[in-house]
């Protein structure tokens, strides 16, 4: 009878110091912070459909949006410079809007984005992309691409990506 | 005259056949101390009450036969014995206290007095003690701390049911005293609509309640019970005053004085000549720990109850409540998280009252049938008090009418009929919304079918019609089955499954508003959404084990079509809500209470849920996967210390949109939140008086719960009460 006292009142402080001690390692944490330096970097910016909304492709030629950073310039392909540890991207972005924010997060800083586009798949396979707008001063054909540099830490804002669906960049792939 | 006659026998001669009642005295096994609010009723009928304050009780009008008495009180084991009518003797009934104090209270959420053991879905019950020791103000404060409810502004979502809606729309009935208490607006709960101090008790009821409540119990059911009036002349006044701590980073210092909470309360109760009576207020006075986030409430709320012995009840209620406060929205930036945007006229405020009356009446009409009729009309008030040609001007005044008549039959010993019908009328005056109506009209049944094979089994249904304005009229069934099999006294295993609905609110159809950046447009076409909701689930309870526990075990799955969520559409930051999404969520939910050495409560419970949006194969904004609440009560003689952790894993997906507007839209983290609580009773030394010290956010642990709004950092408050 003894024994078993003692072996219920073990287990109650075994249970209860443990719990008093998990309580002590919560105390550790302490949230958000203003003043933490950020390790890793971010571009923030939009993606504006300067040929309206109404100009963007039927459903089934619109799959699926993302925007895209590449270290090199020409890129070869999405997924190859994706898998190669080479390109950067978005979440899936909503479609069929006329503005549109995006934020990309990239690993390793610092680096030199050379080429960053709005991608469109506009096709079942996920291999069927497009440039639809492109990061660049020049409005012409060639929508030559305008480098950025990311600094470890460093959020770069503001950063306007247009798209004119009438007219759209030439393709690199 | 013949009709006069016959009127005159119908009363007369039931009352004379009815005529029977037993008389009982309740009491502590160990001790003999009267125990007052335990829970009376006979098995198999209609009949219920709940002892005074002397442990007295007495049941009226009962027909002569054999039945059995169940008796329950928080903390006790309930107790079943047979008793013969007519009774010469008092019942002399001692209940054994309990070695782990259960939630066993007798609810109502299911329109029907149940012990928590007989109903097939999870139940958790906030009791008055909750309010009394650690110092909450508002009911969302002892909400945040009910297993499987997260707290998103003005929405109460039970088991990830709502996300981030911009306060709009709820997918939880929010009832006070069974009569539904949603905006006629918005449909958003309000937590200030009764002092806390008068809640008796709160019920939460968790997966799809419209077979009985209609819309908006899509995703539970929350019933706030506020108190009865008591027989002698009873009063309580609070005087509560708090500060809230400088945060640690200088960001955040938005003034160079600490900031205070005040808050002064009480309340009066008696019996006088007409009824019973009680009357109540409070007055909080609240600086916030945020700049241009200051508020002022006052709340006053009556209660009247006038009992017929031997015909019924009536009851009238009443509260009036009204707040001025700044109009927060978001923060600048992560690094100014105190402050608003820079544009914001720190000068302004806003203006809002809320009013209600309700009538309910009991009727016996036999002692096999009771009917209960509710009336009552809730209007809420804004006015953000700018001049009307600035284009965020607010000024919008609703009503919800709401009445309902419930019958209750006995068809055989064990067989209960529950059914009713039920009219709701919206309508709204508002520069906002426009002139707007809703009307919504409701049958409803519910059968239940006890002590059959081990079993209580429960089959319900709900028919509604809504119709607002020039929008179609839509049609709604809501079917419900439930089941409940004992495999012993001290378990029990439950089934439900049932179809839920909710019909878009007036603001999620009408709104037309511009306001810190945000448009939110019109949707006319916007229908209704629906859900089924299946839950199996295990009650138990060990007392022979080293350490005596119960557990209470749940797996849950939810599936929802045509879901409302806000929607960004079109250019900038326009937000239309729309029919989107199909959604499932699955989960499950433990919840364990024990006591260690015997006096010291604790009580665990997990939440794990897995909500996905079935469009695009993601995980639903807005929700955390896991939430998990401790709590432990260390009492020794008049002191006692609780601490409540909340764990909330970081919500792994928002609206990327509202970076438009929000500065640091996406800075969240996990939430760990530790309050602390320290209670003196005096009145074991016959002084009647309590001090409690809260530490709410003791960590100082700085988290977001929406978009760019930095939750309260730490508040120290001391509450001085004095009881008669």
């Amino acid at each position: 009878m003894g024994y078993l006292n003692l072996k219920k009142i073990c287990c109650h402080k075994i249970i209860f110091i443990t719990l008093l001690l998990n309580l002590l390692t919560f105390s550790c944490y302490e949230g958000l912070d203003p003043t933490k330096e950020i390790s890793e970097s971010f571009v923030k910016g939009k993606v504006i459909v300067t040929s309206g909304k109404s100009s963007w492709y039927a459903p089934d030629s619109a799959y699926e949006l993302r925007v895209v950073g590449f270290k090199k310039y020409p890129p070869t392909d999405i997924l190859g410079e994706i898998l190669t540890g080479n390109a950067f991207f978005t979440d899936t972005l909503p479609r069929f809007l006329d503005t549109i924010p995006f934020n990309i997060k990239f690993q390793k800083p610092p680096l030199e984005i050379q080429y960053l586009v709005a991608a469109l798949r506009y096709d079942t396979s996920i291999f069927k992309w497009k440039v639809i707008g492109v990061f660049s001063d020049d409005t012409s054909f060639e929508r030559t691409p305008r480098k950025l540099f990311i600094e470890k830490g460093k959020i770069i804002e503001n950063v306007v990506i247009y798209v004119d669906f009438r007219r759209l960049p030439k393709q690199p792939f | 005259m013949k009709a006069i006659i016959l009127t005159c026998l119908f009363l007369v001669i039931p009352t004379i056949l009815f005529s029977n009642e037993i008389i009982g005295f309740i009491s502590d096994s160990i001790d003999n101390k009267p125990l007052a609010g335990a829970t009376i009723r006979l098995e198999g009928t209609n009949f219920g009450t709940i002892s005074d304050k002397t442990g007295y009780f007495r049941l009226s009008r009962i027909p002569k036969g054999n039945y059995y008495i169940i008796v329950s009180f928080i903390g006790y084991s309930s107790l079943r014995q047979k008793v013969a009518v007519p009774t010469i003797d008092t019942l002399k009934i001692k209940l054994n206290p309990k070695v782990i104090k259960t939630n066993e209270l007798i609810i109502t959420a299911t329109k029907r007095l149940q012990t928590v053991q007989e109903v097939p879905v999870s139940i958790h019950i906030v009791g008055e003690e909750i309010f009394s020791k650690k110092n909450y103000v508002k009911l969302d404060e002892a909400l945040r701390f009910v297993p499987g409810v997260v707290i998103n502004k003005d929405n109460i979502s039970i088991r990830g049911s709502s996300g981030f809606s911009f306060g709009v729309g709820s997918r939880t009935a929010y009832l006070l005293d069974g009569i539904p208490m949603l905006s006629g607006d918005n449909g958003d709960a309000k937590y200030d609509i009764i002092p806390t101090e008068l809640i008796s008790r709160v019920e939460v009821v968790k997966g799809a309640g419209s077979s009985l409540y209609g819309t908006s119990a899509i995703g539970g059911v929350v019933n706030l019970i506020s108190r009865e009036p008591s027989d002698s002349l009873n009063f309580i006044l609070s005087l509560q005053s708090g500060i809230y701590t400088k945060p640690k980073y200088s960001q955040w210092h938005y003034t160079n004085s600490l900031t205070t909470k005040s808050i002064f309360s009480g309340y009066i109760s008696g019996n006088l000549n007409f009824s019973k009576a009680l009357i109540g207020f409070n007055l909080v006075n609240d600086e916030s720990y945020r700049q241009f986030d200051k508020s002022f409430r006052g709340n006053v709320f009556l209660k009247l109850t006038k009992d017929f012995a031997n015909y019924g009840k009536i009851t009238l209620t009443g509260f009036f409540s009204s707040d001025k406060r700044n109009d927060w929205v978001f923060w600048n930036s992560l690094d100014s998280a105190t402050k608003p945007p820079p544009r914001t006229d720190l000068g302004r405020y806003l203006i809002s009252n809320k009013a209600n009356l309700s009538l309910s009446t009991l009727f016996i009409i036999s002692p096999k049938t009771f009917a209960n009729i509710k009336t009552s009309i809730y209007n809420t008030f804004l006015d953000n008090k700018l001049p009307p040609n600035d284009p965020e001007y607010r000024r919008t005044f609703a009503n919800s009418f709401n009445s309902e008549i419930q019958l209750s039959t006995n068809l055989f010993e064990n067989l209960l009929l529950t059914y009713g019908l039920n009219f709701t009328a919206n309508w709204v005056n508002s520069n906002i919304y426009g002139r707007h109506k809703q009307n919504l009209v409701s049958a409803y049944s519910q059968i239940e079918l006890t002590r059959f094979w081990n079993s209580t089994i429960t089959l319900g249904s709900r028919f509604d019609i809504e119709k607002s304005d020039s929008s179609k009229t839509y049609l709604e069934l809501s079917p419900k089955l439930g089941w409940t099999f004992f495999v012993d006294p001290k378990k029990s295993i439950r089934f439900s499954i049932g179809r839920g609905f909710r019909s878009p609110n007036l603001a999620e159809r009408f709104a037309s508003i511009k306001y810190s950046g945000f448009e939110v447009i019109p949707n006319f076409n916007l229908k209704s959404e629906h859900s089924w909701s299946t839950e199996l689930g295990a009650l138990m309870e060990f007392t022979k084990t080293p350490l005596p526990f119960i557990l209470d075990f749940s797996l849950f799955y939810s599936y929802y079509k045509d879901f409302i969520e806000p929607n960004f559409v079109q250019q900038q930051a326009k937000i239309k809500f729309d029919n989107i999404t199909k959604a499932r969520i699955l989960g499950f939910e433990l919840s364990c209470n024990t006591l260690f050495f015997k006096k010291i409560p604790y009580t665990l419970s997990i939440l794990y849920i897995d909500p996905k949006d079935l469009n695009d194969n993601k995980i639903l904004k807005y929700r955390s996967k896991w939430t998990i609440l401790n709590s432990l009560t260390i009492p020794y003689k008049v002191f006692t210390i609780t601490a409540d952790f909340r764990y909330i894993s970081k919500i792994e997906r928002i609206d990327d949109m509202l970076s438009l507007q929000v500065e640091d839209y996406d800075a969240r983290v996990p939430i760990y939140v530790l309050d602390l609580h320290f209670g003196l009773d005096l009145k074991k030394f016959r002084i009647p008086i309590t001090l409690n010290l809260s530490v709410t956010n003791a960590l100082d642990y700085y988290y977001v719960e929406i978009v760019g709004n930095l939750a309260p950092t730490r508040l120290v408050s001391l509450k001085l009460q004095y009881a008669y």
